[in-house]
């Protein structure tokens, strides 16, 4: 039985000179990783935290953050991620959600810690202070000192493969994030299937492009660590400037790259890649959301020596279910590029609404089975049963998860996606429950009636979250205030960047707001210039 | 009202009508909030080209002119000729 800090553990005592992880001009060898990890573990144990706890981490992207990643895994306990820029009640909800005892942060976090403190209290909650002393005022139950102190030796672990390695929250329809339980044999059967499928070796150096509160962080780190090569994390700034991450991507000499294609478009929008470049890359991996064809031959046409490679799955099916090796740069740019085949162990069905398979070429609902899927929402067995169906073809316990894509099988026997069942979109990657904003604007008293709808753009995401409303009889709210309002609930990815106030929404029949005929009115007023 | 201050209160105007946010002061660390993400620099930065009639070549810009609104306000400021 193989657990996912193993992959560590097992490169400290072969290779333990060897480069885990490079950060920032400094290298963090595998035998270091090991051992801090195992300081982590025990100092998680000292504060209290027992077999089956979750654990908040309140870290930016950092090997500080993956060795806390890990350690937690070494004591028993299940990590999430918090990402920082979160709105500090986003945060308290998903720590009320987790019931953290232990909360791993450093400096960096003090003015989101200090909020959470000043808004709600953090009750029993234990901080540790990772990277120094604690800062002057803020709870502090243990500092880098103490860590420093526990002893580096390997933990005692009782843990199974079936356990859950972390949880990560996602968009939710009604304005609560939803947590989804990953085990570590979730990743393990992923990892492993990438790790063969794309020969990663102990010589590749593999990127780290996505937040580690995002699901395909996970492949980043653990599909490195399996295969004892070296991880470079991208420091965050960098997808600000598209000349400076192609810049990262030539320094650290990349052999493998894994992102959203949102940063490969953006980098290609800027003409900021090269013919020929990166000579040492060997694989581009894209997941997340549909590229379309046209920013895929961009990319093809200048990197010749590379192999491009499209993943697709929801977090509910851990990382990535499906693959497309590219066989050579799209002639049709106009055709949207197929998310392929079942990745080992898994299986996409496209079935029609009697969960009958849907004849070839007929658009039906995706679902998918097999060893990625999680076991559920975290203390939501109501959403938990509506997603997680029992699959129909099996009278045993096996279970289909249904994705809310839409989806057709092409001649090829390649699944093509062809939309959304639902209000779901993708931004940069990042799912957005369009009901989940509206469930925030609904909760302003000033506002009268508020819809969200998403509508196409020029822009690199494609789409962009639209936001009509009208006030209250004798309020004044301009755009720019609902906006600010937004953003102390909401993640900025999630918020809207089209606002308009009407007098009155257009209505459908049955007195509802319609949101088709609002899509058309913001698709008929061009973007402000 | 000198050169700088008029460069910062025209680009608050920016963020206000291309982005409908207020920022609240100059002591707001746009990065840190997301207020400009790998999304908005593109157009901020076009915007900027044409209100100012600067040329702000991607690859000359660094990721710590886009950190605050007198930063931003610097770097147009150098790459013009200072006028009145």
């Amino acid at each position: 039985m193989k657990l996912l800090q193993h992959y560590v553990s097992e490169q400290a005592e072969r290779r333990s000179q060897a480069s885990a992880i490079a950060w920032k001009g400094e290298r963090l060898s595998y035998g270091a990783l090991e051992q801090r990890t195992n300081r982590v573990a025990r100092l998680l144990a000292g504060l209290g935290a027992e077999r089956g706890d979750r654990i908040a981490l309140l870290l930016p992207k950092s090997p500080l953050a993956i060795t806390a990643m890990v350690g937690t895994l070494k004591a028993d306990c299940a990590y999430t991620p918090v990402d920082l820029k979160n709105p500090a009640p986003r945060v308290a909800q998903i720590l009320a959600a987790l019931e953290s005892r232990v909360l791993l942060a450093c400096r960096e976090a003090s003015p989101l810690v200090e909020q959470l403190v000043r808004e709600n209290g953090l009750g029993p909650v234990r901080v540790a202070w990772l990277d120094g002393d604690a800062p002057a005022g803020l709870p502090a139950h243990a500092t880098l000192a103490d860590l420093e102190a526990c002893p580096a030796s390997a933990p005692e672990s009782r843990n199974g493969d079936g356990d859950v390695a972390h949880i990560l929250f996602t968009s939710g329809s009604t304005g609560v994030p939803k947590g989804v339980m990953i085990t570590h044999a979730n990743v393990i059967a992923f990892v492993e299937w990438a790790k063969a499928h794309f020969g990663i070796e102990p010589t590749d150096r593999c990127s780290g492009h996505s937040p580690l509160h995002f699901d395909l962080s996970t492949f980043d780190t653990y599909g490195s660590f399996a295969a004892g090569a070296e991880l470079h994390p991208v420091p965050v700034e960098l997808n600000l400037l598209p000349h400076k991450l192609a810049q990262f991507m030539r320094d650290a000499a990349l052999t493998q790259w894994f992102s959203v294609p949102s940063a490969l478009n953006h980098m290609a929008k800027a003409d900021a890649i090269r013919e020929h470049d990166f000579p040492s890359l060997r694989r581009l991996i894209w997941c997340g959301e549909a590229w379309h064809a046209a920013g895929l031959a961009h990319w093809m046409r200048r990197l010749p020596h590379v192999r491009f490679t499209n993943l697709y799955g929801p977090t509910e099916a851990t990382i990535a279910s499906s693959w497309y090796d590219v066989p050579g740069i799209p002639e049709d740019e106009t055709k949207p590029v197929p998310i392929g085949r079942g990745c080992a162990g898994e299986e996409l069905l496209v079935l029609d609404e009697a969960l009958r398979p849907a004849a070839p070429g007929e658009t039906g609902d995706l679902y998918i089975r097999g060893v990625g899927l999680s076991p559920g929402y975290w203390r939501d067995p109501a959403k938990t049963a509506a997603a997680f169906l029992p699959n129909p073809f099996d009278g045993g316990d096996d279970r289909i998860y249904r994705t809310g894509d839409l989806a057709r099988v092409s001649e090829g026997g390649e699944i093509v996606l062809v939309g959304r069942a639902d209000t779901q979109i993708k931004s940069r990657g990042y799912r957005i429950e369009l009901g989940e904003i509206e469930a925030v604007l609904h909760t302003l008293a000033t506002l009268e009636e508020s819809a969200v709808v998403a509508v196409e753009s020029g822009g690199i995401d494609g789409l962009a979250i639209a936001c009509g409303y009208t006030l209250r009889p004798g309020e004044t709210l301009e755009p720019a205030d609902l906006r600010s309002l937004l953003a102390a609930k909401l993640p900025a990815y999630m918020l809207p960047s089209r606002w308009r106030r009407f007098e009155r929404l257009p209505l459908n029949a049955n007195g509802k707001v319609d949101r088709k005929a609002l899509k058309e009115i913001f698709a008929a007023t061009p973007e402000p210039k | 009202m000198d050169r700088l201050e008029k460069l910062q209160q025209e680009i608050t105007a920016i963020f206000v009508e291309r982005f409908d946010t207020r920022i609240a002061s100059h002591d707001v660390d746009l990065l840190e909030t997301g207020l400009v993400d790998s999304v908005k620099i593109v157009e901020l930065v076009l915007e900027l080209e044409q209100r100012f009639g600067v040329s702000l070549p991607f690859e000359e810009l660094e990721i710590e002119d886009f950190r605050t609104v007198p930063r931003l306000a610097e770097r147009i400021a150098r790459t013009t000729p200072a006028v009145g």
